[in-house]
């Protein structure tokens, strides 16, 4: 399983949308498009970096805190 | 004095329309005259049994003879008080507005109706947002927890309940719970748009007193008022989703805004690329367990602690 199914299966878990996602990714200032980011959640993650990986992993994260579980999806070294 | 040709003038003696009273002349007897009169008038009287005949045809109601200018009158009456409708749903706005006015039109157009709800379905979840008598939202409610009724079969099914023979006996418990509350029947309509997919946007259900207290024009006027509510609701729906859109965009922008100013200060004050700083922030909202947004704001304030995060 790719990071981007990884990520997408932490998604699911905090019941949040790929909507949603993709704009909580866009408000911590998240530059790639909507249609990269289904890529990436679909296991096509070949054209990202990994700090724009991070910036998806502290959208889930931050979601996990909002309701109150204690679980955190791993960050990606750079 | 210029004429205009055609036109009869003084000297023409008297203008006789009927062509075979023109036609005698002066050579004709009384006698010739009044037969031709009498011929007149009974071509006359063929003429207006025509016509009723005609009319007849048009209105078409079992041969029945009915007045066409009242019904003229009617039809006027119902497309004016429709387009009104239309205009005044519309202008409501929110959703909810929008089912508040239906409710109380629905309360006003449809004859037997003495009291009115709207039944929504918000994932699994029935509701009645409006209603114009408690009563209403009790019988509603007894439906929503037994999950059965006249109002839920009309939402999820998109076709009318309630008026059929027999009503009483497909949801016995329901009826006898409605006749409790004084409610003798009722008419439930889904909110849809003539020919297009079932959308399950909800229901507008009218209780009456009376038993059997809806006729075939009532279900036919609530109909048309569904299909209005249903245009209605759901532009209403895109408007309330468009503002919503707009919300997370501009509330999303302020975010990028503020992050990248904290971004933009962490870089110039520790010598780091953009990625790094983010790293910073990330951490700083970790061990903070803040949002990383609100760390950021907290820096560019001057009042968060962030070296090195």
């Amino acid at each position: 399983m790719t990071a981007g199914e990884l990520l997408d299966r932490a998604r699911l878990n905090v019941h949040l949308s790929r909507d949603d996602l993709y704009w909580r990714y866009f408000a911590l200032g998240g530059s790639a498009r909507r249609s990269s980011v289904e890529k990436l959640l679909d296991g096509h993650s070949d054209a990202w970096k990994p700090a724009e990986v991070n910036i998806l992993i502290q959208a889930v994260n931050e979601r996990y805190a909002e309701i109150g579980k204690r679980v955190l999806v791993a960050y990606v070294n750079h | 004095m210029s004429t205009i040709e055609g036109a009869p003038r003084p000297d023409d003696g008297p203008i006789v329309a009927d062509s075979n009273l023109a036609d005698a002349g002066t050579d004709l007897t009384l006698a010739d005259r009044e037969a031709l009169i009498e011929a007149r008038e009974m071509r006359a009287a063929q003429r207006e049994i025509e016509l009723d005949e005609r009319e007849r045809q048009l209105v078409g109601e079992r041969g029945n003879t009915i007045d066409l200018t009242e019904a003229e009158d009617d039809a006027r009456a119902i497309a004016t008080s429709f387009a009104d409708i239309a205009v005044d749903l519309f202008a409501a706005g929110e959703l909810t507005e929008v089912m508040r006015r239906i409710v109380e039109v629905a309360n006003v157009v449809v004859a037997g109706c003495d009291m009115a709800s709207v039944t929504l379905l918000e994932g699994e979840k029935f509701s009645t947002p409006v209603y114009t008598h408690t009563n209403a939202l009790r019988v509603d409610e007894v439906q929503y927890s037994t999950d059965e009724g006249p109002c839920i079969e009309a939402l999820l099914t998109g076709t009318v309940h309630g008026t059929a023979p027999g009503w009483r006996a497909q949801w016995p418990e329901w009826a006898a719970k409605a006749e409790e509350a004084g409610l003798g029947s009722v008419l439930a309509v889904p909110l849809r748009i003539p020919n297009t997919t079932h959308l399950r946007l909800g229901a507008v259900n009218m209780y009456s007193r009376s038993k059997d207290g809806f006729t075939e024009t009532d279900q036919e006027t609530a109909l048309i008022l569904s299909a209005h509510a249903a245009i209605a609701a759901v532009v209403a729906r895109e408007r309330m989703e468009k503002d919503d859109q707009e919300r997370t965009f501009q509330e999303a922008l302020s975010s990028r805004d503020v992050i990248g100013q904290a971004k933009g200060m962490l870089m110039e004050r520790h010598r780091i690329s953009a990625d790094e700083a983010f790293d910073a922030l990330r951490r700083s909202s970790q061990g903070l367990n803040s949002k990383l947004r609100d760390v950021a704001h907290d820096l560019v304030r001057g009042t968060g602690v962030s070296q090195d995060g």
